[in-house]
């Protein structure tokens, strides 16, 4: 602030100084040929013999009074007599001896009865010899005009710029407000409640845009904090059940009062929890990395028709023991596209072990795979596994996909085989790691059908012919 | 002693009653929220351990229906979900003790002892005489279903004439439970609070609850139990 005076007063105290400087200056130069005109007009009279003694005779020093000349002319003959002079009584001589002798020609300021004048002299071709005219301009009146206003452009300047400033000053406080009021709502903001808001400015312009797209970020940060949270709530409750169980099994299992039976008994649930810990503790693992944007899948050219086939064969022993059966239906053209096949193993696993879990003695389970060439974009992989159980509660599909959330309502830990609720929130992140899309149905002829597609490369190259081939002919189908 | 385990993970209910069963306690097991409150209100049981997460009703509901039935058997809360706020909420809905999963059977057993010690005296979460309630909880008294404000000293004097509504109470004894040491007993400071609260509590309601006795103390008159302050004095 300090600063900024000081520059500001420099730089009044010179721009005045330069104005009153560039006045002076023409003022004088206009005086100067104010003279010069005066000058000529003497000349053409000296040469054509106009100049007449004047009567009285012209003299010098007379009582005139001080200050009442303001322009004299003077004609000295080739003696360097006064020969004419206007008025004819002047307070002093107007040229000194020195001058006259010269007899040069120029202009220059002097004074003269004790006022400041500008003088021009000019020789000039006389009757008998050479003349000289000389004129001059009292300079009072332009250095009154040029004193006032210097002394007013020293008042005003620095009166004008304290307003300029004082306006400039609340105009801008006027135009950061809205901006102070922001910054203020962000520092309120801490960093583990993002629910607050700044506030938007009732304006249309770039500062309300700057606020709307603040409390965007702060949307979405808010959001992505509340979905940690409840991750982090859910995966406590989930692993702190199973530790519980894990801990007062082994803590009773040393009762004095237990035989080596009830040890055996103990030993064998607590693996059987060890297991269930271990896997869940793979799935948050794989779900952590997915949030925290680490790469999930890794491409490669894969016979997904093999894939399916191995897949589906590790879970018959499982299908046959419930007494479930379990259809493949992959077409006759071959299933070829670039996709994680680690990735889609566990996607079909998982889903198969909902199924098998779900559908009763009696039951099937089918799982369908296509590929299927759009007019546009790439090929999709399209999977589809559907069974006879009793489908998906209808309270239960709309959140299929969150983690944790389970569609039976019983935790039973004694059968090894209940779900974790991350089942299918795993398959729906590595389909989306895919940029594909995942959903969850049930059919109109009953049971349960989950269906996802998966773009396979695009339609160029080994999967492109035969798999055109087979999407034409379903398109002339329908 | 008989105690009502509330756990719907199977394994876990095999366990606790197991364990709880070598330390000579009878336990009943139930995995379901709604049964658990039909089974606490059919019986009277000496303590109830209950999970948090349960099917049917969760297991702050369950002990709120329990304190509301006016069933007193102590509660331990036993959950996975055990963070600062499930711990309040849980205690403030009724629960006696709060035990957070996984835990040390050791500490269970020693606490279900300490809880079984106390007993299931009448310990409601929210005051009660008449028409007037008082929640220590959420700090709100009401009378005749409208709120009335109360400062923090007239707020401690109302509820220690509620929880011991119908006694009479001396100036000495009011004075030693709801003020310091830094207080003068011969002032007549409960006078004055006693004076606020029938400012608030009874002249707006055409009332006279908060009664002088004489010589004695001060009293709240129980609407219940309507009896001769002279015979119930201590």
């Amino acid at each position: 602030m300090l600063t900024y005076l000081l520059a500001a007063a420099v730089l009044a105290v010179a721009g005045i100084s330069v104005f009153t400087l560039v006045l002076g200056s023409g003022l004088r130069a206009s005086v100067d040929a104010g003279l010069q005109t005066r000058a000529n007009s003497l000349e053409a009279d000296v040469r054509s013999g106009n100049i007449q003694q004047t009567e009285p005779a012209p003299r010098i020093g007379t009582a005139l009074g001080e200050g009442d000349l303001q322009a004299f002319t003077a004609v000295y003959d080739a003696g360097g007599q006064l020969a004419e002079a206007n008025p004819s009584l002047l307070p002093a001589a107007p040229l000194t001896a020195a001058d006259l002798a010269s007899r040069r020609s120029g202009t220059w300021t002097s004074y003269l009865g004790g006022e400041q004048f500008r003088v021009l002299t000019q020789p000039v071709n006389g009757p008998d010899g050479r003349w000289l005219v000389a004129v001059g301009q009292n300079l009072n009146t332009i250095n009154d005009v040029s004193n006032e206003v210097r002394r007013t452009l020293y008042f005003a300047v620095p009166v004008g710029l304290l307003l300029v400033g004082l306006g400039a000053w609340l105009l801008s406080g006027a135009a950061l407000k809205p901006v102070d009021r922001m910054r203020g709502d962000a520092q309120r903001l801490s960093e583990h409640d993002a629910a607050g808001r700044i506030t938007e400015p009732p304006t249309t312009d770039s500062l309300n845009q700057l606020a709307r797209t603040f409390n965007t970020l702060l949307d979405r940060l808010h959001g992505s904090l509340e979905r940690q949270r409840a991750l982090v709530a859910d995966a406590g409750h989930e692993l702190r059940t199973p530790l519980a169980v894990l801990q007062t099994e082994l803590e009773t299992a040393v009762r004095p009062s237990r035989s080596r039976d009830d040890l055996v008994d103990s030993i064998t649930h607590a693996r059987a929890e060890v297991s269930r810990l271990a896997i869940l503790a793979e799935d948050l693992l794989l779900l952590a990395h997915a949030d925290g944007g680490a790469p999930l899948i890794r491409r490669q050219l894969t016979d997904i028709g093999a894939l399916i086939d191995d897949t589906v064969a590790a879970h018959h022993g499982r299908a046959e023991s419930a007494g479930i059966e379990l259809r493949t239906m992959t077409g006759k053209a071959p299933l070829i596209g670039e996709l994680d096949p680690v990735a889609v193993r566990r996607v079909l696993d998982n889903l198969l072990s909902n199924a098998l879990r779900q559908v009763p003695t009696g039951g099937s389970i089918t799982v369908a795979a296509e590929l299927l060439t759009p007019e546009r974009g790439p090929v999709m992989f399209a999977l589809t596994v559907s069974d006879t159980g009793p489908g998906f509660p209808a309270e239960f599909l709309p959140q299929a996909f969150e983690r944790f959330s389970r569609a039976e309502q019983s935790r039973s830990r004694l059968d090894n085989t209940a779900g974790s609720g991350l089942g299918l929130a795993i398959v729906d992140t590595l389909v989306k790691a895919h940029g594909g899309a995942v959903s969850a149905t049930n059919p109109e002829e009953g049971g349960a059908a989950v269906a996802l597609r998966i773009p396979v490369g695009d339609s160029t190259g080994a999967s492109r012919r035969p798999v055109a081939g087979s999407a034409s002919t379903a398109g002339r189908r329908q | 002693m008989r105690l009502l385990v509330v756990e719907d993970d199977e394994r876990m209910a095999v366990l606790l009653k197991r364990a709880l069963e070598e330390d000579g306690y009878a336990v009943d097991v139930t995995g379901d929220g709604a049964e658990a409150l039909w089974m606490g209100q059919e019986n009277d049981y000496d303590a109830v351990v209950l999970d948090g997460m349960l099917p049917g009703m969760d297991g702050f509901e369950v002990v709120r229906r329990l304190r509301e039935s006016r069933r007193w058997a102590p509660v331990l809360m036993l959950t996975a979900r055990a963070g600062v706020d499930q711990r309040i909420f849980g205690l403030d809905a009724g629960a006696d003790d709060y035990l957070a999963k996984p835990f040390n059977f050791g500490e269970l057993s020693a606490r279900l002892r300490a809880l079984v010690r106390r007993g299931n005296t009448e310990r409601p979460v929210i005051l009660a005489a008449g028409d007037l309630t008082l929640d220590p909880a959420s700090r709100r008294v009401t009378r005749d279903g409208k709120r009335v404000e109360l400062t923090a000293k007239e707020f401690a004097l109302l509820e220690l004439l509620m929880r011991r509504r119908g006694d009479v109470l001396s100036r000495t004894y009011i004075l030693e439970h709801v003020w310091d040491f830094a207080y003068d007993p011969s002032s007549n400071v409960v006078d004055q609070y006693i004076g606020s609260l029938r400012r608030k509590l009874d002249r707006p309601f055409g009332r006279d609850d908060v009664q002088t006795i004489r010589g004695a103390g001060y009293r709240l008159r129980d609407p219940d139990d309507d009896r001769s302050p002279v015979t119930k004095q201590r």
